[in-house]
This record gives structure tokens, sequence and C-alpha cells, in this order.
């Protein structure tokens, strides 16, 4: 059994003088709950459906569960969409059932293991209801169940969260940990970075079609520089020459009767927050207000991004 | 395979369980009954009709009265015949048999009509059969009305009449009032004018309603009779010898070669036979483009829902379209079934006219070749037009795209609907042979045929022509189907299509 559930080996995918998926190379270890980030036609359904070999990679290689096609492996394998639609006119039990019972479920166990889905995650009264009738977040959440029923090894959801309310989200997350618990590998795509930041051991980041980042969470943090906030009514300008240093800039405006002013210091390299406080000891600096937080995956998910547009539009 | 076979079985299922269904199975019969209660009902309630006779030559009167009233003792026979067969005894059913044509209406007559009927078959009826209830009269002559001198010359009396032709006026009839239906005014020379022209028309026929026309045909024949009859006279020949000599029909026996020696008789049996391929052809249309319909509907149905994508992940395309070709002619087949089972059945519990005959002919068509062709012609023609089907589905994102191609599709499904009576009245015409090679009508035209024993080389050809159709449909299709399932956004220009169908190249 390899140790990877997915690998891409130099994937890419051209439409026609269009590029969707540039060169990219990763690995999904067994276990993971993968995050999948990118900005809107970063390419991530693009990689997802050559993924799913629902359409073919110009050049590379795909394994996924160690076979070079997913169909091969359809029935250890899950995979919910990003446009989500179900059959109107079938019921919800129904529905999960049949797409179970395509993924290899006899369809006795189908039928039996649908209901049982539908109690769990708070859907047991609609199983007899028509996917017509139901609400958009209730036919998403089906949809989801329609996609892991067969306790799939490796789950892809693309945008499971969107259109889903706070609660229903919830429930979503608490799904995906089952998933896990269970020992299924999950990769999702996600705009929303706090479920990124909450699920995550990894993360994958995808921009203009490029792999821009393959690793944790905080590594992801890691790749921008740690800032601080100070408030002073003293110069600041004795900090300027220190090498930790990368930036000082003002935030706000001053106010006007007051003589305190607010900074944001970025600093460079492996410069600790620590040197800088004791800076501003040693140069007589009165802090009204040191404040030192980490970077947040949202500030990661600018900077990359930008970063990597800023690349491409140079080339 | 288990997976296609899971795709057809929820296509079946899903189509059962939907309206369009079994309207479609219900309709048919449906159809069939009401068409037939409700043309025998109407027939029956169709109102007396009131005329009137000026015949100022006085020679034609009473023949006109003898025809409209020997029309409606033949009306009478009809309906003591279906009276008899309604209200018999059942062990007495086979004995009953009243021939309406014209020689036993004229016996019916002589022997005293009604009553004497009515008293011959009374052992045969049940005792608690209904009294015999006498058919309306279709045609009744009337008086002229009061204030018209039936004297005065033509122009006054048809000026006169106009208000009641009009029905600006009505006429009385005993108590009532009623419209005046129609007018024959003959004019003195009318024995002279009936036979030549006098300048002007002497035996005029007027009614606003030109639709209804067995009154001005019951007037022409009792015309003809009485012209007939003074001519026969005039010359010395015996009228009553003429009348007996004219009722003799020679007899032409009908044989067709192509029947076993000994058995060419052609009976009536075989006409029906030979006119059931185009109620074959017209259930064969039905059929293919109620389902080709379905077809449509669901494909774009998992196109536009976003369907195919997540059956694309478990499924090969390949897969899910044998899937729906499959389970949709289950449906077609199902429905299919139906009609002929109710059809069928229906007729052999036929009791009215014709009923041996039409069992006869039934039995003649489960022996002939007629259904395994049938059967052939819908699978090779559901496979042809679900491979044009399909990939109309695959392009298009939602049903209002779809209607865009319907349009000439449907110009292209009428040809079979309104040749088949040509093809099947000249089954070995120009029009037969051309539609027979044309792929799209092969189906259509080789039933429609199927009866008259085309030639080997033709049914052997027309069926590969099918096949190899339905294949390269199917292969195109797929190959549509595989690229067009994913595909959002603008409709593919045809090149692009043609592009995808020779490649095989995605997106």
């Amino acid at each position: 059994m390899t140790p990877y559930v997915l690998e891409l080996e130099n994937v890419s995918k051209r439409f026609g003088d269009f590029t969707a998926v540039n060169d990219v190379s990763l690995r999904i270890p067994r276990g993971s709950i993968y995050g999948f980030l990118g900005p809107n036609g970063a390419g991530k359904t693009t990689t997802i459906r050559m993924i799913f070999d629902i359409i073919k990679p110009t050049s590379g290689r795909i394994s996924v569960l160690g076979a070079s096609s997913a169909l091969a492996v359809r029935s250890r394998i899950g995979y919910l969409p990003e446009e989500k639609g179900l059959y109107k006119a079938m019921t919800a039990a129904a529905t999960i059932a049949y797409f179970a019972s395509l993924k290899g479920l006899s369809r006795k166990a189908a039928r039996r293991d649908a209901r049982s889905l539908l109690e769990r995650y708070g859907l047991g009264e609609f199983g007899d209801t028509r996917i017509q009738a139901l609400s958009k977040g209730m036919g998403q959440k089906v949809q989801v169940l329609c996609a892991v029923a067969h306790e799939p090894e490796f789950v892809v959801l693309d945008e499971p969260f969107s259109g889903l309310d706070p609660v229903n989200q919830q429930v979503l997350e608490t799904l995906i940990h089952d998933l896990a618990r269970h020992g299924s590998t999950v990769l999702f795509s996600t705009h929303v970075m706090q479920h990124a930041e909450r699920l995550c051991d990894h993360l994958l980041l995808i921009a203009q079609g490029r792999k821009i980042f393959d690793g944790t969470v905080a590594g992801a943090k890691a790749t921008i520089p740690q800032r601080v906030l100070i408030s002073t009514e003293s110069s600041i300008d004795s900090l300027a020459g220190f090498d930790g240093i990368a930036e000082i800039k003002p935030v706000g405006e001053p106010a006007t009767k007051s003589a305190t002013k607010d900074w944001e210091i970025r600093l460079r390299g492996q410069a600790s927050a620590q040197t800088i406080l004791e800076k501003c000891f040693q140069n007589g600096i009165v802090l009204r207000r040191f404040d030192h937080s980490e970077p947040s995956l949202h500030d990661a998910f600018v900077a990359l991004v930008g970063a990597e547009s800023a690349a491409g539009e140079r080339v | 395979m288990r997976n296609t076979l899971l795709i057809a079985l929820r296509e079946f299922v899903e189509n059962a369980k939907t309206k369009g269904f079994w309207i479609g199975i219900f309709m048919l019969p449906l159809i069939l009954l009401i068409g037939i209660g409700v043309s025998t009902k109407l027939a029956k309630s169709e109102p007396s009709r009131h005329f009137i006779v000026i015949d100022q030559s006085g020679a034609f009167v009473e023949a006109i009265d003898h025809s409209i009233e020997w029309e409606y003792q033949k009306s009478v026979l009809q309906a003591l015949g279906q009276y008899a067969q309604e209200n018999a005894r059942p062990d007495k059913t086979a004995e009953i048999n009243v021939p309406t044509y014209d020689a036993a209406v004229d016996a019916f007559i002589a022997t005293g009509g009604k009553d004497a009927f009515l008293a011959k078959i009374r052992p045969l009826l049940r005792d608690n059969a209904p009294a015999f209830k006498d058919p309306a009269r279709r045609f009744v002559r009337v008086d002229l009305p009061k204030d018209i001198n039936a004297g005065a010359s033509a122009a006054t009396i048809t000026g006169q009449l106009r208000p009641y032709l009009v029905g600006e006026k009505q006429i009385v009839v005993g108590s009532g009032h009623e419209p005046l239906f129609a007018a024959l005014l003959i004019k003195p020379d009318g024995v002279e004018g009936a036979m030549r022209w006098t300048g002007e028309e002497a035996i005029q026929y007027w009614s606003t309603n030109l639709a209804v026309n067995d009154l001005p045909q019951e007037i022409q024949k009792a015309l003809n009779s009485e012209t007939r009859r003074r001519l026969y006279v005039a010359r010395g020949v015996d009228a009553g010898q003429v009348r007996t000599i004219e009722q003799t029909w020679a007899r032409l026996g009908t044989f067709d070669p192509n029947k076993a020696a000994g058995q060419e008789t052609v009976s009536i049996a075989d006409r029906i036979k030979r006119s059931v391929p185009l109620g074959f052809v017209y259930l064969l249309w039905m059929s293919i483009f109620t389902v080709m319909q379905m077809l449509l509907n669901n494909t774009i149905e998992e196109k536009s829902n976003r369907i195919a994508e997540v059956l694309l992940s478990s499924v090969t395309p390949h897969e899910i379209m044998m899937g729906k070709l499959l389970g949709i002619a289950g449906i077609g087949l199902t429905m299919v079934g139906a009609w002929l089972g109710t059809v069928f059945i229906g007729l052999r519990f036929w009791q009215g006219p014709g009923a041996a005959e039409l069992s006869q002919a039934l039995d003649a068509v489960a022996a002939s070749g007629l259904i395994p062709t049938f059967l052939l012609c819908f699978l090779l023609g559901y496979l042809i037009y679900a491979g044009l089907f399909l990939s109309i589905g695959a392009l298009c994102n939602d049903i209002k795209e779809a209607q865009s191609f319907q349009g000439p599709l449907m110009l292209i499904m009428m040809v079979p609907f309104f040749t088949m009576t040509f093809i099947n009245r000249d089954p070995h015409g120009t029009l037969a042979t051309i539609l027979t090679w044309i792929p799209l009508y092969t189906p259509f035209t080789l039933m429609n045929r199927a009866a008259a024993n085309p030639p080997m080389l033709e049914i052997v050809g027309a069926t590969l022509l099918m096949i190899v159709t339905a294949l390269l449909f199917l292969w195109s299709a797929g190959r549509i189907f595989r690229i067009g399932m994913l595909r959002a956004g603008n409709r593919p220009k045809l090149a692009e299509v043609v592009q995808w169908i020779r490649g095989g190249k995605d997106a």
C-alpha cells in the first residue's frame, strides 16, 4: 500500500492557448485533512476533475490510491463537485442509496446506510422527501452524504461549505472530523480561511495554475514576516537603523488631541518581537501598547497569492 | 456492466413514476375508446333535418318520399340488428344474423317491417329485454309554409323561402318551430330538365349546409331512378325486371400470388392485415418520439443540474449512456407492450359488426412476421434517434436551448407521419423505395411495407443500413456525450462538435 492517497507529478492541463494547471506536483499522505486553497480561477476544479479522471491531463502523471486512473479505484474514493446538483424528483434516501450503489455497495446495504447517515447528520425525517422539496442547504448536505456514504478512503470536497448556514457548517466540520477519525483522507477546497485553519493539517495553495505552497498551516503563516503594533508618544526614529526591522509605517490617522501615534513594525527574517521590545526600552521609547499577534492564514493567503500574481505579471 | 444496469434501473423506475409515462400508457386506448364512443354517440344524436319539396312537375315527389323512407327503413333494420345482438339469449347469439344489403332491406319492407321482424326474433331474446326504440328520422319532408304559393314562379318561391333557409324564419312542424334545412324546387319542365340543359336548372337544391351531402345524394338517387323508370316505360322495357336485374352483382374473386398455393383467395381478414402495418407505423412513430422526449429531458436534467459530474466520478460516460439507452428502451417497450396488449385484448372481445373478420385478422397478424418486424424496427429506430437526441441533450445547457434544435427535428420527424398512407397504398413505389434508403425513415418505411412482401434484398439491405446507422450515431453520440456533459456556457459550434466526433479531443 502506498503511503500516499494522491500523487501528482508535473501535471499540466491546457485548453487551447489557456493553461489552467501548470506543472503541479504534490503528494497527499494517508490520514490527513488537506485544505486546497486558491483564488477563483486558480485551477482547483480542473485539478480535481483530473484527479477523478473526468478530464485527462495534457501532460504529467496522476496516481490515486496507487492506481493510474481514479475509475479503477472508484469504489474507494468520494467526490463532491463544486457545482452541486441532484435528481430533483428522487427522495433524499433513494439518492444517497443510488450513488452508494454505483460505488459498489449492494442495493440493500446502500438503502440501509443512507437512512442511518441521514439520521446521524440531522436529516432523518427527510429521508422520503423529494430533493426538490428540500432547502438548498439540506440538498447540499444530502449531496455531501452521497459523496461519503460508501466510506471512501479518499474524499474530495469542492467548496463544501458554500451556501451553508453556520449551524450546518458546524455539522459539516463534524462530518469531516468523523471521516478523518475513521481513517479517511479528506481534501477540501474552500475560500473561507477559518475553516481551513480549524480543520486542516496541511494546506495546498495554487494560483494561476501553479502550486505556490504545500505544507502545514504553521508553515504557511511562517512564510510571511512577523509584525508588531506599537502605540507611543515618543519618537521612534531610533529604531530605524535596527537590521531586524524590515519596515515601519504609521497606522491610521494620528489623533488630533493626543500625541500618541500607532505604528506597524514588520520584522525581518528570524528577528523576534522580544528583541524589538528590548530595543524600545534601550532607546527610552515609552510604550502605551505593544501588540504582537500571529499572522492569520488570511494574511498568509493574501501575501502568497499577491506575490504569485505579481510574479505572474512580471513574466 | 453492473453500473450500466444500475443506471438503467434508475432511469426506468424514475421515468415510470412520472405522469407523462402513465398518460402515455393510457392515452392511446383512451383515445380509441373515446373515438369509437363519441362518433357513435354523435351519429345517434344528429338532429332530424327538415326539408321542403316544391314539385311543380308532379313527377318526382313520390320517388323522393320513397327513397327517403327506404333509407329510413334501412336504418331501422340496422338498429334492429344491433338491438337483437345486444339482447339475445346467450345461447341464441349465433342465430342472430341481420344482413343490411339492399335486397335484405327490400325484403324487410316487403315482409311487414319492424313489427313483423320483432315478432319473429322475440323467441331469441332475453325475457327482460327492453323495448325497441325506433331510430330518429334523419330527414323529414315538410309542407311549404302557408304564405307561399306553390304555383308561383321559381324566382318568387326561392325569394320567399330565402329567410327560412338562412335561418331568419322557422317553419311550423306539428306544434313547434324548426329551422328549414333545405328546399328542392322542381319546375314544371322538371322531367325534361332532368335530362338536358334547358337554359336554366329545372331542378334546384337550396341549402346553406353543404357539408351534409346525404340528403342531396338521396334526392339524386330518387331523381335518377324515376327518370330512368320513365325512359324504360317510354321504350317499352319492364321497369320491374330492370330493377331485379340491377340488383344482380357479378362475382369477382381476388387472389394474391404471394400466398400459399390453394389459399390465394384474398379475404376481408387479408385486407385488414394489409392495412395493419399502418397501425404499427403509427405506434412506432408515437412510441419512438414519446421516449425520445424522456431521453432528452433526462440528459438535460443531468447536465443542467450538474449531476453529470458526480456520476462521472463513479461511472464512465459510456456506462451512463448505455444505462440510459437501456432504461429508456425498457420504458418504451413497456409502453408499446401496453398499447398492443390493449388493442389486441380490446379487439378480441369486440362484439360489434365485423367481429368475426377482426378476430380472423388478429390471428393472421399474430401469426405473420409483423410483430417481430415491429420490434426490430422499434429497437433500431430507437437506437438511431437516441443517438441524435443524446447528442442534443449533451450539447444543450437547458431545455430551452434544446427546443431550438427541436424545431427542425420536428419537421424531419413529421415526414414518416405524412407519408405513411401513401407508402401503404403503394408499397413498392418510388416514395417507398426512396424513404427505405434514408436511415432516419428506414424503420417507419420498412414497417409500412412489411405486409406487402418487399424484395428480400431491400429487407436485408435496409436492416443492415439501420444497424450501421445506429452504431454510427451511437458512436458519435458517445464522443459528444463524453465532452458535452461537462461543458457549460456557450453552446459549441458545429465545427467544434465535428472535431469532438472525429478527434475525441476533450473540451
